[in-house]
């Protein structure tokens, strides 16, 4: 799965969070799409059961937009095929 | 077969009060960013110099009328905010309730202490080491507050509640039927007072006053370890207790956030209207969080005879646990 599938199927999560409606820029961050601190977690639940992987606790400042999630998913896909 | 029922409950949250509105005095923050992230809209505070055993002394007292006795044989008092490191509260709980010279001890489970305690309730009244108990989660953690914290003042009350069990079979109303109780060390941190151990001694110089007080640093990952664990834990109190998420009549959780609690029945499917919420009058009272929703729930009528209620906790250590029961003619 290259980026831009994991792109694609992140932001189809986003689509499917209460209050998320049109457009999804790749560069938008969670606050600007309205999506909070919590439900924030609820996606990061919904990735991580999707692509089979865990977000650790010490990554979760670094998570505020969906750039740096479609970037920790392929990070973490990559040491996963290793 | 032989189980622990529920005979009694009662409550007691100090008089002081603190508003969304005193908040926004102290903090950059609005009534609506507090409201809408935890569901908090007042909670109750000790002054005076009261403390954890004043609170555990009214709830304690609450509870023996609501079962009508005036004798146990042990009293578990929950808390992480007792009055001293040492000794333990519940002997002068049990002083100053006229209870004697009865078997009293503290548990410390944090959020999870009157689950936890239920558990250890359980334990002596099945080992026929007596047939009465009072068991009351107390907690004065807004002592214990960094007052500059706005994630930890904004969330955190100060109250108690308290249960009586005694010796009875899993057919009596009041029942506790089955549990799940668990922990994990590694997330010791997620929620943690430094200082007041002995791993900080008091050492003039290398312990400042902020190491005794709670900051809320990892909000985040409390909101996520906590749905993801109190509602495994709520499915396998469910699954031993051999009850579909439906036929619940009554989940009711540790009130440390709305948002927590609506997230779990979710992803448990219960609906919403059988969560109950009281955390907008009373914030997070720590242990004393679930007896006191219980006390609030039976004093407005919503608690009936026979219905099935399940208890779920999450709270520092971290630990978690989950009680199925059915509620008793109060």
């Amino acid at each position: 799965m290259d980026t831009e599938q994991i792109r694609a199927v992140v932001v189809e999560l986003v689509l499917g969070m209460d209050g998320v409606a049109g457009q999804v820029p790749a560069t938008a961050s969670f606050e600007e799409l309205g999506i909070d601190s919590m439900s924030t977690m609820d996606l990061l639940r919904k990735v991580e059961d999707e692509f089979g992987i865990e977000v650790p606790d010490e990554q979760l400042p670094m998570i505020v937009g969906i750039e740096d999630l479609v970037n920790f998913v392929a990070s973490a896909k990559q040491e996963v095929s290793r | 077969m032989p189980a622990a029922v529920l005979c009694g409950v009662g409550g007691y949250v100090p008089t002081s009060v603190v508003t969304n509105t005193d908040l926004t005095m102290r903090f950059s923050t609005s009534e609506e960013w507090i409201s809408s992230r935890t569901g908090i809209r007042q909670r109750h505070v000790v002054t005076g110099g009261d403390c954890t055993s004043d609170l555990a002394v009214q709830a304690g007292a609450a509870a023996l009328k609501s079962a009508g006795v005036d004798s146990v044989d042990l009293i578990v008092l929950a808390t992480v905010t007792p009055d001293h490191p040492c000794p333990a509260t519940a002997p002068s709980v049990a002083r100053r309730l006229g209870l004697g010279q009865v078997a009293a001890f503290d548990l410390g489970a944090a959020c999870s202490g009157f689950v936890y305690g239920l558990a250890v309730v359980a334990g002596f009244l099945g080992a026929g080491l007596g047939d009465r108990v009072l068991l009351i989660g107390a907690d004065a953690f807004s002592t214990k507050l960094n007052p500059a914290d706005r994630g930890a003042v904004t969330v955190f009350g100060d109250g108690a509640g308290a249960a009586v069990l005694r010796r009875g079979n899993a057919a009596d109303l009041g029942a506790l039927l089955a549990f799940d109780l668990g922990s994990d060390g590694k997330l010791a941190d997620l929620l943690m007072i430094q200082a007041g151990g002995s791993k900080h001694p008091p050492v003039a110089g290398q312990v400042t006053t902020e190491d005794h007080l709670f900051s809320m640093t990892q909000g985040k990952a409390v909101y996520r370890h906590a749905t993801c664990r109190m509602t495994a834990s709520a499915q396998a109190v469910l699954r031993r207790a051999g009850w579909r998420p439906d036929e619940v009549d009554w989940f009711v959780g540790h009130q440390a956030n709305q948002r927590i609690l609506e997230a779990v029945g979710k992803q448990m499917g219960i609906a919403p209207e059988r969560v109950f919420i009281n955390i907008d009058q009373l914030g997070n009272t720590v242990a004393a969080s679930i007896p006191l929703a219980l006390a609030d729930a039976t004093a407005m009528g919503v608690l009936k005879a026979g219905h099935k209620v399940v208890l779920t906790t999450f709270g520092a250590g971290s630990t978690w646990g989950s009680v199925a029961l059915t509620w008793p003619e109060l």
